[in-house]
């Protein structure tokens, strides 16, 4: 979460939504992994994650 | 920053931090991509899978009871060629992730030459191994994958129960030295009845060993695995309290984050989470034929690893990925599911629990998991 956070700090989010954030790689080669520790955040947490990964993007794009 | 456009917009893919963002068609353009003719014509389903696992080899000395490819120490394996030219189509569809597993990959010879390759073609590799002949200079090569997890069902007797042979030491060496290498590292854990009360201790050694992130498989019932596997299989009551085990590592182990496999979300869901909140933050029920599919290595294509039915090789899988019968029947099981699935909230994120395990347990691949705590509860 700090790293996307980090990742998008000082980035003003784009026009449009994210959908869907999935977070990490999956290098277990016998099913799809998901990452639920951010489950265990709050509601609001949960929802900063998909605003910083906009502007994650967004700052992918300036630089 | 890779994107691919889908229906709905597009997934981008980023590595650092690494994730996958589905996007709506205003946020593609804004990203400075134009118009889609998809976005004119949806097909209701992904353009290609977002990663595919690719089982190199089915050679592997640890010879587990429980293992679902039967991996013996001589079995036959792929060419270098078959495997390159597998990587060569799944770039060309589009797929972002690429998880080599086995058998142990590491007894291939080629293994970081095919890993290469994949990062050249644009694809990230990821590498899962029981830890078994990776020396200090082998896990400095592991910096070509994006993430090495090492599998580690439990410490001591448990592991030995569970895998047959007293490898933790071994998988947790392995560990250190990934993390050592500065390579992203954690392991995979099959959470079963027998390793059940093993996981507070073993999250806690990994963590001292360097690794960040624990992945939680569901025992099944495929390979060596199904005659094993109602003696393995989580209890109804362990099932239950999937939920509260989590939070509370989560709570106890910040350092360490906390994934479980696909099969695992009927159990999950049991806790009544957010439907909306599952799905935003990627939570994946069964993905085969869809988000997923696999290669064995046989260069069999299949929907996941633990399905045996095959859908043609690589070629196949590729080529028929829009149309193929089989693989649409795959992905759109929960569109037409039996009760109770039809009318579960949870369906779109759940699709149906494990197919594997309907199979075994009611054989029948497309029904509702019958150890889904729902499924249970509609039953009684």
């Amino acid at each position: 979460m700090e790293r996307l956070r980090e990742a998008g700090a000082g980035a003003e989010p784009l026009e449009g939504r994210v959908l869907r954030l999935e977070l990490g790689f999956n290098p277990n080669s016998s099913s799809v992994g998901s990452l639920v520790t951010v489950l265990f955040w709050s509601a609001t947490a949960a929802t900063c994650a998909l605003n910083f990964a906009s502007a994650a993007l967004a700052k992918q794009r300036r630089e | 920053m890779r994107l691919r456009y889908e229906d709905f917009g597009a997934i981008v893919a980023i590595d650092d931090p690494p994730a996958l963002i589905h996007v709506d068609q205003q946020l593609a353009r804004s990203l400075g991509h134009p118009h889609s003719p998809r976005w004119d014509a949806p097909r209701g389903h992904l353009s290609a899978p977002t990663e595919v696992h690719l089982l190199s080899t089915n050679r592997c000395d640890a010879g587990c009871p429980g293992c679902y490819t039967q991996a013996v120490p001589d079995a036959a394996e792929p060419t270098t060629e078959a495997l390159s030219h597998a990587l060569r189509r799944m770039a060309d569809a589009g797929v972002f992730h690429v998880a080599l597993g086995g058998g142990e990959a590491l007894l291939r010879p080629d293994l970081f030459r095919l890993a290469a390759l994949a990062r050249d073609l644009g694809m990230v590799p990821n590498l899962t191994t029981s830890g078994l002949g990776l020396t200090d200079a082998l896990a400095e090569r592991c910096q070509v994958f994006g993430r090495v997890h090492v599998s580690l069902d439990g410490l001591g007797e448990t592991y030995l129960r569970s895998r047959g042979y007293a490898g933790d030491e071994v998988a947790l060496r392995a560990l250190r030295r990934l993390a050592g290498a500065g390579v992203a590292c954690g392991v995979n854990y099959v959470l079963d009845r027998r390793t059940w009360d093993d996981l507070d201790a073993t999250v806690r050694a990994v963590a001292n060993a360097g690794g960040d992130e624990m992945e939680l498989l569901r025992f099944k019932p495929a390979g060596r695995g199904a005659a094993i596997y109602e003696a393995a299989r989580l209890t109804p009551e362990q099932g239950l309290g999937l939920w509260d085990r989590l939070a509370t590592l989560a709570a106890r182990y910040p350092a360490v984050d906390l994934k479980i496999d696909c099969s695992f979300v009927p159990f999950l869901c049991a806790a009544e989470p957010d439907p909306a909140q599952l799905a935003g933050l990627g939570v994946s029920g069964c993905e085969a034929g869809h988000a997923l599919a696999a290669v064995t290595a046989s260069l069999e294509a299949v929907p996941c690893s633990f399905i045996d039915r095959s859908v043609g090789d690589v070629d196949a899988l590729f080529d028929g990925w829009d149309d193929d019968p089989a693989l649409l029947r795959w992905r759109r099981y929960h569109h037409d599911a039996p009760q109770p699935c039809r009318d579960c909230p949870y369906r779109a994120v759940c699709k149906g629990g494990c197919r594997v395990v309907a199979k075994h347990v009611v054989g029948e691949w497309f029904a509702p998991d019958p150890e889904c705590p729902r499924v249970v509860s509609w039953r009684a």
